[in-house]
């Protein structure tokens, strides 16, 4: 994996030193908080309901395993003795103390992480698949790619200030596990018909109260031109995006405006200006960071050894968790292994620092000290020997940390909400919870199989609520907690927006109403159809009909 | 009433009675319109003092604003319960009282 040299460590180190100084002339009221505030967001920290909130970076979603030790020792020395791990593989405290945030930022950079540009109108944390460099189905690693858009972004001085945030993610598989639909560039790594490799680049993805699907601005850039192409998409973007309208300003408002045609055509433009410049990599510099991904020397092991099945036959617990949560591996004998950090009573991404460190653990007696951070908020050992499996399960269930939920109806993605979030209208954490409760019984959520549910607690749509086979997006309605629920969206391939069902149900009635959707596909599906297919192929109609005729879960007028 | 965050530790506060600071909203006074010239006065001075920041008003009327943020704000944490750490936690030293 990537380590600092000198130039970052020294970079990473000056800018913590930095933020000491603008803290304590803060304190001292040097600074104003008008004055501050851009200054403490661009390291990442925001004053929620509660408290500071510190987003951090985790680079393509990838720790080692003393990386992970590190921030359970914030979390610990600094915190409450948890975290929180999102949807775009950063990880958030919630109980920090402006005093402590220099500390904090001197303690990451001692192990080569850092909050650089995790909020702010510039490019955040570049994300990509969690399966990068072990995944069966990727034509090459994507975290070289990352890593040097990453370096790119990083304090570019030309988008500093952009119109509004920025979300970049980055994917090489046959599934797109990065939900680069919903950025403002996807790139994807593609072959072309003379066997090379180059990106299809995506544009205008996102959700909020505009949901987009990025749509396809060129299909084919080759490698070496990526970074030009990049500075096109952002230039036209950073001169013609709109700054009068906080709600007008992302990238996506641009591309509906101009059209995809036009917004292509300016984009050309302006790579012509620049194509085959300075900003296009050397390939010298390429292979410099390429090297730091070289893939881990994995010795050939069986491809389903007797005790493995054994194992299956013998502990249903880990028959399920072997189903759901032991991901292909590019190698035959070897898997990755999803940790879910979806359990009953546990809010959705949130793990205590014993269990981070329990993980680190994990990484290391069962891996190769690696550990990925997914976009589905839960965490994955890579690289995993078949045969280690069943020690693995053991251990991460001795750790509180064996569910096999993976993909199933309580692998749900939620927000923080109202409980920590100072724009949300509802609360996501409870409701999550509650709907895990009700489907308490692992073996129907194995029955109803894969099932995406996400929670949003307001309309920002954090929880990506508009990806979701049902969504679920909190609204206040007069004071009071209210919900609307949207069907038939999704992320990764095919990427689609869902649809309002109809009027909002109070908290109360959700979990109700989601079981009743559950079991009218239940009962209509033929075969082993997934939710989005039934969904596809019968419409929403009944499902509809179920939730509003249906007097045990019925809609209270809007 | 008046709330606002400490401004060295975000702790969520609350403007008393007398003027001063409290992390308990128990001990929010409600402010008539009378004294709340006053008490504008205190959080201008708080914040002027760097004691404080995003101080705002919580409308009341006739009773407690009893909204669902308001009340998660004022029971200082959570409706759910975070995964626990199982070792402690160092103790910190306290912000200064200002």
């Amino acid at each position: 994996m990537y380590r600092y040299d000198e130039f970052d460590r020294g970079f990473v180190e000056s800018r913590a030193a930095q933020f000491r100084d603008q803290v304590d002339r803060r304190l001292r009221g040097e600074l104003s908080e008008d004055e501050f505030k851009p200054l403490r967001l661009q390291n990442g920290l925001y004053l929620q309901l509660h408290a500071y909130m510190l987003r951090i970076a985790i680079p393509y979603g990838v720790l080692s395993s003393d990386q992970l030790r590190g921030l359970a020792g914030i979390a610990r020395d600094f915190d409450r003795g948890f975290g929180h791990f999102t949807t775009r593989q950063n990880i958030q405290f919630n109980w920090i103390r402006l005093v402590d945030a220099p500390d904090i930022l001197d303690r990451l950079a001692a192990f080569d992480m850092h909050a650089i540009q995790t909020s702010g109108n510039c490019i955040r944390n570049v994300t990509c698949d969690p399966l990068a460099g072990a995944a069966h189905d990727e034509i090459e690693d994507p975290r070289v790619w990352a890593e040097i858009i990453r370096q790119w972004s990083t304090l570019h001085p030309e988008f500093a200030f952009l119109p509004r945030k920025f979300k970049i993610a980055i994917s090489a598989g046959a599934e797109d596990r990065a939900a680069t639909g919903f950025h403002d560039i996807g790139v994807r790594l593609v072959r072309n018909r003379g066997g090379e490799t180059g990106f299809r680049i995506l544009v205008g993805g996102g959700q909020g109260r505009t949901p987009r699907v990025a749509r396809q601005l060129a299909h084919f850039i080759p490698k070496r031109h990526l970074l030009s192409y990049l500075e096109a998409v952002m230039r036209v973007y950073n001169a013609a995006g709109r700054r009068d309208n906080i709600y007008k300003a992302r990238i996506k408002i641009l591309v509906d405006a101009m059209g995809i045609g036009s917004f292509a055509e300016a984009v050309t433009t302006e790579w012509g200006l620049i194509k085959d410049g300075a900003a296009d990599l050397p390939e010298s510099e390429y292979r410099r960071i390429a090297d730091y991904f070289a893939p881990p020397d994995l010795a050939a092991a069986p491809p389903v050894p007797q005790a493995l099945a054994l194992a299956q036959r013998h502990d249903a617990g880990f028959a399920r968790w072997a189903r759901r949560n032991c991901l292909p591996h590019r190698l035959a004998g070897h898997a990755n292994a999803v940790i879910s950090l979806k359990s009953a009573g546990r809010p959705p991404g949130d793990a205590s620092a014993s269990e981070m460190e329990a993980i680190a653990g994990l990484a290391d007696d069962h891996g190769t000290g690696e550990i990925r951070v997914t976009y589905q908020q839960n965490i994955i050992i890579p690289h995993v020997r078949r045969d280690a499996l069943p020690a693995l399960y053991e251990d991460a269930r001795a750790a509180g940390l064996g569910g096999g939920e993976n993909g199933l109806v309580s692998d749900i993605i939620a927000c923080p909400g109202l409980d920590y979030c100072n724009l949300a209208n509802a609360r996501s954490l409870p409701l999550a919870d509650r709907i895990f409760q009700r489907f308490d019984d692992p073996q129907r959520r194995m029955a109803i199989g894969r099932l995406q549910v996400n929670i949003s607690g307001c309309i920002n749509a954090c929880g990506h609520h508009h990806a979701a086979d049902i969504g679920i997006l909190g609204v206040d309605k007069k004071g009071v907690e209210h919900y609307q629920i949207t069907i038939g969206g999704r992320a990764g391939e095919a990427a689609a927006i869902g649809r309002i069902i109809g009027p909002s149900f109070a908290g109360d009635e959700v979990p109700a109403v989601v079981e009743t959707i559950i079991d009218t596909y239940l009962a209509g599906r033929e075969g082993n159809e997934s939710f989005a297919a039934y969904v596809a192929r019968s419409g929403t109609d009944g499902l509809k009909a179920a939730v509003y005729d249906d007097g045990a879960a019925r809609a209270r007028a809007s | 009433m008046f709330t606002a965050n400490r401004l060295d530790d975000g702790a969520v506060i609350w403007l008393t009675g007398a003027l001063s600071w409290s992390e308990a909203s128990t001990q929010a006074a409600v402010f008539s319109d009378d004294g709340a010239e006053a008490a504008r006065d205190a959080v201008a001075i708080a914040c002027h003092r760097n004691f404080i920041v995003a101080a705002y008003e919580v409308a009341v009327d006739g009773r407690a604003d009893t909204s669902m943020r308001e009340r998660i704000r004022a029971g200082r944490g959570p409706t759910i319960t975070p995964p626990q750490d199982n070792r402690a936690r160092p103790a910190r030293p306290a912000t200064g009282d200002r």
